[in-house]
C-alpha cells in the first residue's frame, strides 16, 4: 500500500494496513502538501516559484490589504462598515500564477505514490478577523450580521475559486483541499454555536459540496476546544479534522463519541505533551490516541507540528513522536 | 437594587450600550449615587463573567457587555470623581517581550474593566523597562502579564526581576496567565497569582487588591 492508498483508506475507513503519517518536516510520511504561489500581478521578478513551499507575507501588506509584522497581522483593511467595507475587494483566486509549476512539483511525490494536498488556509473566520480585526469581527458577528454575511459570501467564493482552480490545474492529481479556521478557545467555542450554525455552517457546506463534486476530500484544521461543533463538522462532510491540542479533550471519551465518523489528523499535544519533552508522556499519548481515535478500519493520521521553536519543543521530541506513531500504527492486528 | 438600576444591569448584560447610557442618565437625574449606579453595572458584568466561565455566553457577549459598560461609565465618571468614589484598583497589563499575541490579554482587560478596575494596557511585545516605566507613572496595584508561547513565558521572570531590582516589588502584586502558563510556573518565577482564564483573572485581581 502506498501513501496515497494508506490515507485514502483511512479517510474512507476501508481497512488500511496502518494509520496515516504526515511528518513532512522530517521528510517522512504519506502526504505531500502543495501551496498556491504569489500571482503574477504581484511579482517583481525576484521570486522563486515553487509550489512545495508556502507563499505568505510575514512583513508588509498582503493582497488582502492586511499588514503583517513577524507573521502576525497588525493592520486590517476594513476599518469601518461603511466606506472601507464598500471599497473592500477580495483578490481573484483565478489570478494567473497561483498554480505555476504544478507539473514539476507533482512529478516526484506522484512517483512516490503520495497523497497530494493543497493548502489554502484562512477559510472564513480567520480571514474575516484578519481583514476586519479580531474584536471588531466578534462584535460585528453579533451586531451587524447582515454585513458579515456579505463578507462571508465573498470569502467563501474565494475559497470555492481556489478549489475550482485546483481542479482545473491539478486535473485530478490533487486529492485533498486543505483549509483552516481556528474556532476554539481553551474552554469553548469563540462564538455561540447557534450563531456559528447560522452564519458559518451553510458557507462551509457550499465549499465542501464543491470540493466533493471535484472528487477531492477536505482536510480542515481548527485549534482549540471545538467539541460543541464536532457533530456539525461530521454532518457537513469534513473528511479529515486536524487537531493539535488533543489534551483539550478527554481523549478516551472524545474517541468513543467520534472515532469512525471522521478521520482525525492529530499531533502530540503542542501545549502540554510535546513541549514537556517527556518521552514517557509522548509515547503514552500516542498510544492513547491510536487506541481511541483510530478504528480497526482506519480514521487516523498521526501528524507533526513544525513550529517547534514557538512551542518550546525540540526537534528530537518530534522525531520521537514520529517513532511512536509508527510503533502504534498497525491496524491489521486490530482487525484480526 | 431598585427597578431602574435592575434595568440598567440587565441592559448591560445584553450589551445594549444606548440603553445603558439612557438608564444611567435617568438614574443620575433621579438622584441615584454614582456608587450605586456603578455597583449595578458591576453586578451585570459579574453575571456575564460567571456565565462566561460556565460557557453560557461566549467571548463576543463579554466584549459587547464591556463596551456597554464603558458607555455607562462615560455618564458617571465625572460624578464618581465629584463624589469621591475610588476605582476598585489599577492594573498595568501587557503581553511580554517577544510575544505579539493579544487576544487573551485583551479579554483580560475587558473583564477587568468590567469588574470596575482601571487598566493601563501596554499592548504586546512589552519589554521589562516599559513595565517599570508604567509602574512609576501609574502606581498600579497589580502588574498582569500574558504570554502565549513557551519561548516567551520566561520573559515574565525577567519583568519580575526588573521590578525587584528597581525596588518596586513590594508596591505591586503580580499576576500571570496564558496558554502555557500554570500555577507551578507562576510560583517558580515569584508571581503572586496565576489565573487560568480572563473571567477568573478579573476576580483574582479584585481579591488581590481587597482580600475578602
Amino acid at each position: 500500500m502506498n501513501g496515497y492508498e494508506i490515507i485514502l483508506k483511512n479517510v474512507t475507513f476501508a481497512d488500511p494496513d496502518r494509520i496515516g503519517l504526515r511528518f513532512t518536516y522530517l521528510g517522512e510520511g504519506d502526504v505531500f502538501r502543495i501551496y498556491p504561489q504569489k500571482p503574477v500581478y504581484l511579482r517583481d521578478g525576484s521570486e522563486k516559484i515553487n509550489m512545495a513551499t508556502k507563499w505568505k507575507v510575514n512583513d508588509g501588506t498582503d493582497e488582502w490589504g492586511v499588514e503583517w509584522q513577524k507573521g502576525h497581522s497588525l493592520g486590517y483593511p476594513i476599518t469601518d462598515l461603511e466606506e472601507s467595507f464598500e471599497k473592500f475587494v477580495v483578490p481573484d483566486p483565478r489570478a494567473p500564477g497561483r498554480f505555476e509549476g504544478i507539473d514539476e512539483v507533482l512529478s516526484r511525490p506522484e512517483a512516490q505514490g503520495k497523497w497530494i494536498q493543497l493548502n489554502s488556509p484562512y477559510c472564513l473566520f480567520e480571514r474575516l478577523h484578519e481583514i476586519r480585526g479580531f474584536e471588531n469581527t466578534l462584535i460585528d458577528i453579533y451586531t451587524e450580521p447582515e454585513k458579515i454575511e456579505i463578507l462571508l459570501d465573498k470569502l467563501i467564493d474565494f475559497q470555492i475559486g481556489m478549489v475550482e482552480e485546483a481542479a482545473l490545474h491539478g486535473k485530478g492529481r490533487i486529492h485533498c483541499f486543505d483549509t483552516t479556521d481556528d474556532w476554539g478557545t481553551q474552554q469553548s467555542l469563540m462564538i455561540n454555536p447557534e450563531i456559528w450554525r447560522e452564519l458559518f455552517k451553510p458557507r462551509y457546506k457550499k465549499l465542501i459540496d464543491v470540493i466533493h463534486s471535484h472528487g477531492m476530500y477536505l482536510r480542515f484544521h481548527t485549534d482549540g476546544n471545538i467539541e460543541t461543533i464536532m457533530d456539525d463538522f461530521i454532518e457537513l462532510g469534513v473528511d479529515i479534522i486536524n487537531i493539535h491540542q488533543p489534551r483539550l479533550f478527554d481523549i478516551k471519551s472524545f474517541g468513543e463519541k467520534y472515532a469512525g465518523k471522521i478521520c482525525f489528523e492529530v499531533a502530540v499535544d503542542i501545549q502540554e505533551t510535546l513541549p514537556s519533552g517527556d518521552k514517557v508522556r509522548i509515547e503514552e499519548e500516542v498510544k492513547e490516541l491510536t487506541e481511541y481515535w483510530a478504528t480497526p478500519h482506519g480514521g487516523m493520521i498521526g501528524c507533526e507540528y513544525r513550529y517547534l521553536e514557538d512551542i518550546g519543543a525540540k526537534h528530537e521530541d518530534l522525531v520521537f513522536a514520529f517513532e511512536c506513531f509508527k510503533k502504534y500504527s498497525d491496524l491489521t492486528k486490530r482487525r484480526a | 437594587m431598585n427597578e431602574l438600576l435592575e434595568k440598567l444591569s440587565v441592559s448591560l448584560q445584553k450589551g445594549k450600550a444606548a440603553e445603558v447610557t439612557a438608564y444611567a442618565q435617568q438614574a443620575v437625574a433621579e438622584g441615584e449615587t454614582a456608587k450605586d449606579i456603578l455597583d449595578a453595572m458591576l453586578t451585570g458584568m459579574s453575571i456575564i463573567g460567571v456565565k462566561f466561565k460556565n460557557n453560557e455566553v461566549f467571548v463576543p457577549e463579554v466584549l459587547i457587555a464591556a463596551r456597554a459598560m464603558n458607555s455607562g461609565m462615560d455618564v458617571i465618571k465625572p460624578l464618581l470623581i465629584n463624589q469621591g468614589v475610588e476605582s476598585a484598583g489599577k492594573v498595568v497589563l501587557g503581553t511580554v517581550k517577544g510575544d505579539l499575541h493579544d487576544i487573551g490579554k485583551n479579554l483580560v482587560r475587558m473583564m477587568m474593566v468590567g469588574n470596575g478596575l482601571e487598566v493601563v494596557d501596554l499592548g504586546v511585545n512589552v519589554p521589562p523597562e516599559k513595565f517599570i516605566a508604567a509602574i512609576e507613572e501609574n502606581h498600579p496595584d497589580i502588574v498582569a502579564m500574558s504570554a502565549l508561547l513557551t519561548t516567551t513565558m520566561g520573559n515574565m521572570k525577567e519583568v519580575i526581576q526588573a521590578i525587584t531590582d528597581r525596588g518596586l516589588r513590594d508596591q505591586v502584586k503580580i499576576m500571570v496567565g496564558g496558554a502555557p502558563v500554570n500555577a507551578d510556573f507562576a510560583l517558580s518565577i515569584g508571581a503572586d497569582k496565576y489565573s487560568p482564564d480572563a473571567a477568573t483573572a478579573a476576580t483574582d485581581a479584585r481579591d488581590l487588591i481587597q482580600p475578602s
